[in-house]
């Protein structure tokens, strides 16, 4: 060791402590890093989780983080209700502050207290209190021009101080002020939009009731802790519940709580129910189905009260109506003209329907009014009603638990006669007199007796669309003659689109020829089976070929470069309500990865079968048979070319209902292939 | 004991005396009788009247409603504080009006103005219904990103019917707009921002029928008025009594105005009366000056973050405009747009440099004031300044602002704009989407109304070059490089700042979707978003199976650069959009851009271009297009120059802009056909 190293190291040696003690003192000066940080209540070790998330996280790329998650739901035992809901976030991204910094959060200001307890930034070392002009009270816009229901309110809580990165803290309880509820229910969903470091959720009950739960396996149970304080209440002094005859009372709470840990961000695209594959727990007061049933309808059924004004606009309104449905149509369309739809959730106000004389002299409904409405004067026309819901996605919502929570909104089975067997649409005071509209979902009737499950999807027998088509063309030409052969049945049925006394089944023929050949006309047609289950109908039609190579691509093209080569264009497309029509919304087919799971309504087929006699053209181009069969499905295309005709046959056909992500490559090359061009087009000369 | 028949006969007379008198006195209330008027002259109409004579909804084709009568009075006070009684007749004509009119809103500031809705009626045949006001409710409106507790009134009528006529009596007070409680507060609350001085702007035409309009102010003595009457015509007089000078316009049977998509704001095109107590432009330079002069404090911390900017971009030696862009670009990206009220004084006063600073969010005011301080902390002689985003300012020294941005003074007295709140993720100091924009700078010395430059298309342009190959069954490779200045350098950086970072595949996947269904293979780079210095580019990599259809014995396909470029609007703005035949309005698309695109398309080899049609090079005043396609060796060169050269386009320049959108529409479109024969 030469000297001078050993000079160094004996330098080192009498300097580390001095540097050591430096290096503390300096750090007293240097800004609280994360570390140092608690929630406000001192329950959250906000550092603890950011730490976490940095060792399980790329913070690079990631737009933010939960790092804490927690609801409280409480059923208090003077039958309030109360929730409380704290969350931590990290951001770090520009889209992060457009999805976290200001928080717009209803609430029922007639009804409902709001306590904002927390609302601070953590940056440069420092929270940063959010002032109370970041507490804005605001109507929400779907409601100024709807009097009677402006009592809703939507918070906004605005964060002071946010600059990427940093920390939000958010808390705040909304409470009953008064009991007006008999029950209840929830759900909380533990993933999120971006992953979450801690997420937990509690429900309290009064002591010793018994809940109704559903846990999803992930979940994590802590054990009950019983004979809870309730919360302090912010609002009316709380009430002690006194039974019947007793002065005994109930004070306490059992505290159900359940939590998970490192939660991956909800899969995209995101469903209408995430509950189908995501963790969550569902939990419900309401002992059952029925129980929660009995008590909507009852609630429903009350406000179904007409006035001299609604009775006597009903009369004249069914007065000399043809028919049963005739009857019924006229109700749905007078409801429409008669009210706006406002466009906001109803679920609001499921304990408190107007009633329906008042919803038609002030002009506008939401979802649940309009079905009260329209229910009150289907009743007062001699139908029989059922306020009916219907599962968000296309499966079994029914986990035992008595919950709104995993249906859209209310709409109202209409029945009457044979004639009419219908669900009423209040979204767009839609009749919908068959079974598409319940085609794969889960469908509940509050207070038939019956828990939700879902009724038709056609497991047994695929629904199926077929379309035949004879196409003659004249030599010299490009006029095309032909007849054809429409089938649709089961989920696929198109009944409640065709029935009517007016143009229906004629306007929905076309739209299902025009939807296969662009500028098809109908010239006669006659059904042989027109009923729920089976659309059966022969036609004869025109179209003509398209001379415009744009339409290879079987798009309209207002293109004037086209070449005039003398070709002769069929572009052969997909039938009108056929598959396509009846795949879920958040299905794009040009999108190649997807990490949610596919529901598709049921199994379905397509067929489009066409022959074509060409005369004296000559054919330039024909699709080459194909055959792609997989876990979820295929697709066949025959071809046949004799002298002057040549025929194609293409199915489509989905043979699995539930299409689990790492599948949709599947589902897609079956769907792609039926709408790739090269499987589509037939081109003469 | 009465004599009967005497009784009876007196009767008689009595009724033939008054019975007339009667029937006259009540037809004089409905309007049906005129007395002691000379033939063919008529008493001022009734809302009876006024409702009757309107129409029906044969005289009006898809008109829901008419107003009928619009009546505004001002009277302007010596402080400035301006009483307004309002009368206002409408007609329902549809049963959907019977739905859309069923609920009454008045909307206002409670800071600034005061409203009183002081009567409704329905009038129904010959009949007033009164609609209790007493049931009118009064509450926060909705807000969103601006959150200063604006509030409104709300009232349920009774349910309408076709032809019912709503009456509605109302007095405000302010100087924005709304107004009444019982009683009005004092005039304190409501002296305007420029006290003793009065300003509006009253449009004349709606989206509905008016049958008649007028607004009559009252002005003191001792005030003078600018006014003026914009895009179009109306009656109007003047005269005076011994206190005030009276003004009216009015109109009578106004068409309505339909709206049409990309057309400007609608006090650009609408018949409208502006005017203004205000001495000049200078003045109101100055007030805006003096009002705001006290909020551009610049505290420690400030200064401390000024230092740190400056240190940690390295240009602790650069020049001004250096140091200013660096601050303009920390202030965009920082603060945020989302405003709470100051109370007193919000809406025309900038929060202080030191509140925003520590909220770090606000509105357009707070966000310029903002870069002002931060500015000052750097010893730079910064000013606020008011425009009027998407809209035209008349010449004429009114509030016709909507907008606040930065000024910096340099050294030769010249002014260089900054727009904080216009150009996060943009790397310019001022949007290209505010060009031909006035503005005012408020100034102790008191500016003149300014312009910002035209911009020519080159200072917007998107530059795209695809290189592309199909091979012989037909599959497609692509990379798309996209590169650009000006305005489409902030829709470029938007791809990417929109998005969560993980669903940027998914949204690329839309973006390439109109080339096909079948994009596979998605791979992307791109510039970095908080590099301004730069402009932010795209490379786009993505294969498509079995893109080209083999007819016989060619290969069929479009050119997906062309699919890209006019079917998103990011790309450019009036591409996916089908422009009708006619048009009213101007159109607005608020900045000029040029697209040159150069594809080059490898096929398999022994093949030539099939003839296209020739391309028609269009070459309109407002807007141009050029393509063309060749083959060069294996490859084809296709080739699109597209100008748009106006940012509002007029509707005499409409069929040649049109024109111009639909020749590249219809290039696009073009189906290429390469084929095994020599090229025709």
């Amino acid at each position: 060791m030469s000297g001078s190293i050993r000079l160094f190291l004996y330098g080192v040696k009498r300097t580390l402590p001095v540097l050591m003690v430096c290096l503390c003192l300096l750090n007293l000066f240097v800004p609280q890093p994360i570390a140092a940080q608690t929630s406000k209540d001192g329950k959250v070790n906000i550092a603890q989780l950011m730490q976490m998330a940095d060792k399980n996280f790329d913070l690079e790329v990631e737009d933010a983080i939960i790092l804490y998650d927690n609801e409280e739901q409480t059923w208090l035992p003077d039958k309030r209700f109360y929730t409380k809901v704290h969350r931590v976030v990290w951001i770090g991204r520009s889209w992060a502050i457009r999805r976290f910094a200001d928080h717009r959060i209803p609430f029922d200001k007639s009804r409902q207290s709001f306590t904002v307890n927390t609302l601070r930034t953590w940056r440069d070392g420092q929270w940063w209190e959010s002032d109370t002009t970041a507490i804005v009270e605001t109507l929400p816009g779907a409601l100024q021009t709807a009097y009677d229901y402006t009592t809703m309110r939507e918070m906004m809580l605005l964060h002071d101080g946010v600059e990427l990165p940093c920390i939000l803290e958010w808390e705040y309880i909304i409470e009953d002020m008064e009991s007006f509820r008999k029950g209840v229910d929830g759900m909380w969903i533990f993933e999120k939009d971006v992953p979450v470091i801690s997420s937990s959720f509690s429900f309290g009950i009064p002591a010793g009731s018994k809940p109704s739960v559903f846990i999803s396996d992930e979940v994590v149970e802590l054990p009950v802790k019983t004979k809870v304080s309730p919360p302090k209440s912010s609002s009316t002094k709380s009430k002690t519940k006194r039974a019947k005859g007793n002065i005994r009372t109930v004070n306490e709470l059992d505290i159900y709580s359940y939590e998970m840990e490192l939660i991956q961000p909800l899969p995209t695209p995101q469903s209408t129910d995430p509950a189908a594959y995501a963790p969550y727990i569902a939990w419900s007061t309401w002992k059952n189905w029925d129980k929660l049933g009995q008590d909507f309808r009852k609630t429903f059924e009350k406000a179904m009260e007409l006035d001299g004004v609604l009775q006597d606009s009903l009369d004249l309104l069914i007065e000399g109506a043809f028919s049963m449905n005739d009857r019924a149509k006229r109700i749905a369309s007078f409801v429409e003209r008669s009210t706006r739809y406002i466009n906001y959730p109803s679920s609001y106000w499921l304990t408190v329907p107007r009633e329906a004389h008042r919803s038609y002299s002030t002009a506008y409904c939401h979802q649940l009014d309009r079905a009260v409405l329209a229910a009150a004067l289907f009743n007062g026309a001699g139908f029989e009603i059922f306020p009916t819901f219907r599962g968000l996605d296309y499966h079994d919502v029914n986990t035992g638990v008595a919950t709104f929570e995993r249906f859209g909104e209310v709409g109202v089975w209409v029945s009457g006669s044979e004639e009419v067997e219908a669900l009423y649409n209040p979204l767009n005071s839609e009749l919908l007199n068959g079974l598409s509209p319940i085609y794969g979902r889960s469908v509940w009737i509050p207070g038939s007796g019956d828990d939700p499950k879902v009724t038709w999807r056609g497991e047994a027998n695929r629904s199926t669309v077929e379309l035949n088509l004879n196409l003659t063309c004249n030599d010299g030409s490009n006029e095309l003659i032909g007849q054809g052969f429409y089938r649709a049945t089961q989920g696929l049925c198109p009944f409640d689109k065709m029935e009517g006394l007016g143009g229906e089944a004629a306007e929905f023929l076309e739209s299902v020829l025009t939807g296969v050949i662009e500028n098809a006309k109908i010239s006669v047609f006659s059904p042989t089976s027109l009923s729920r289950f089976t659309v059966t109908i022969g036609f004869e039609f025109t179209a003509s070929f398209n001379v415009n190579s744009g339409l290879v691509w079987g798009e309209s093209s207002n293109s004037d470069l086209e070449n005039d080569s003398g070709r002769f264009i069929l572009n052969i497309g997909d039938p009108a309500g056929g598959v396509f029509d009846h795949l879920p919304g958040d299905i794009s087919i040009f999108k190649e990865t997807r990490e949610s799971d596919v529901r598709i309504p049921g199994l379905m087929e397509q067929i489009v079968n066409i022959t074509l006699s060409y005369g004296d053209k000559e054919l330039s181009y024909m699709p080459g048979e194909i055959e792609i069969k997989n876990d979820i499905g295929s697709f066949k295309l025959v071809t046949e070319e004799t002298e002057d005709q040549v025929r194609i046959s293409r199915t489509l056909t989905l043979d699995k209902v539930d299409c689990p992500s790492n599948m949709w490559v599947d589902l897609r090359s079956i769907l792609l292939s039926d709408r790739n061009v090269r499987n589509r087009v037939l081109v003469l000369k | 004991m009465r004599n009967l028949p005497c009784f009876h006969f007196f009767k008689l007379i009595v009724t033939m005396l008054f019975l007339p008198l009667l029937i006259c006195s009540q037809a004089i209330a409905k309007g049906q009788l005129e007395p002691s008027l000379p033939p063919g002259d008529k008493s001022p109409p009734t809302v009876f009247d006024r409702i009757n004579s309107a129409g029906t909804s044969e005289d009006f084709e898809e008109i829901d409603h008419l107003v009928v009568y619009d009546l505004t009075i001002n009277r302007m006070k010596e402080s400035g504080v301006t009483e307004v009684d309002g009368y206002a007749i409408y007609k329902i004509l549809s049963e959907k009006a019977c739905k859309n009119m069923s609920v009454q809103t008045w909307g206002y500031d409670p800071q600034s103005s005061f409203v009183q809705i002081q009567e409704v009626n329905i009038i129904r045949d010959d009949k007033k219904i009164p609609v209790d006001v007493g049931l009118i409710k009064d509450l926060p409106a909705p807000q969103s990103a601006i959150y200063w507790n604006n509030r409104i009134k709300i009232l349920q009528l009774p349910r309408l019917k076709v032809n019912d006529g709503i009456e509605i009596t109302s007095f405000r007070k302010g100087f924005t707009y709304a107004l009444l409680t019982d009683d009005p507060p004092p005039d304190e609350n409501y002296i305007p921002p420029m006290p003793g001085e009065y300003f509006d702007i009253s449009l004349f035409e709606s989206s509905v029928p008016i049958i008649e309009k007028k607004y009559v102010l009252t002005v003191p003595k001792t005030k003078r008025l600018h006014s003026k009457v914009f895009n179009g015509t109306l009656y109007s007089s003047t005269s005076y009594t011994p206190d005030s000078t009276v003004y009216s316009w009015w109109k009578i049977d106004v068409p309505a105005r339909k709206s049409e998509r990309y057309q400007p704001s609608g006090t650009d095109l609408m018949t409208k009366v502006v005017m203004s107590t205000a001495e000049s432009w200078e003045a109101k330079s100055r007030w805006f000056f003096d009002i705001n002069e006290g909020q551009f404090e610049v505290t420690d911390p400030i200064r401390e973050k000024v230092k740190q900017i400056i240190s940690e971009a390295g240009l602790k030696r650069a020049t001004e405009d250096e140091k200013a862009e660096a601050l303009l670009h920390w202030v965009a990206q920082n603060i945020r747009y989302s405003g709470q009220t100051m109370g007193k004084g919000e809406g025309f006063t900038l929060h202080s440099g030191a509140m925003i600073f520590e909220q770090r969010s606000g509105v357009c005011k707070d966000i310029a004031g903002m870069l002002v301080t931060m500015m000052r902390a750097a010893d730079m002689d910064s000013y606020a300044a008011m425009t009027l985003a998407g809209g035209r300012i008349e010449d004429l020294p009114a509030d016709q602002f909507n907008h606040c941005v930065t000024a910096l003074r340099k050294k030769d007295g010249s002014f260089v704009m900054y727009d904080p709140t216009w150009v996060p993720f943009y790397k310019d100091i001022w949007s290209k989407l505010e060009t031909e924009q006035h503005y005012v700078i408020g100034t102790p010395e008191g500016e003149d109304l300014s312009r910002i430059p035209y911009s020519p298309p080159e200072e917007s342009p998107l530059f795209v070059k695809s290189n592309a190959k199909i091979d012989e069954a037909g599959n497609l490779e692509c990379e798309i490089d996209l590169r650009c200045d000006g305005a489409v350098d902030s829709r470029l950086r938007r791809m990417a700042s929109g998005q969560k970072l993980s669903e940027i595949q998914s949204y690329l996947a839309g973006v390439l979707h109109p080339i096909s269904d079948r994009i596979e293979n998605i791979e992307w780079s791109h510039g970095d978003l908080y590099d301004f210095d730069n402009s932010m580019w795209w490379k786009i990599k993505f294969n498509v199976p079995e893109y080209a259809l083999l007819i016989e014995d060619g290969y069929e396909f479009r050119s997906p650069m062309m699919m890209l470029t006019m079917h998103n609007r990011l790309l450019l703005r009036p591409g996916d959009h089908v422009w009708d035949d006619d048009r009213r309005n101007d159109v607005f698309l608020y900045y000029t851009q040029q697209l040159d695109g150069i594809e080059k398309i490898r096929v398999p080899k022994g093949l030539q271009i099939a003839e296209i049609g020739d391309v028609k090079e269009i070459d309109e005043t407002y807007a141009a297009f050029n393509g063309s396609c060749e083959m060069k060796g294996r490859e084809m060169l296709i080739k699109q120059n597209i100008e748009l050269r106006r940012r509002q386009i007029p509707p005499d320049g409409y069929f040649g802009f049109r024109d111009a959108i639909n020749g590249a529409t219809n290039f696009a479109e073009t189906v290429f056909r390469v084929e095994k024969r020599s090229a025709k």
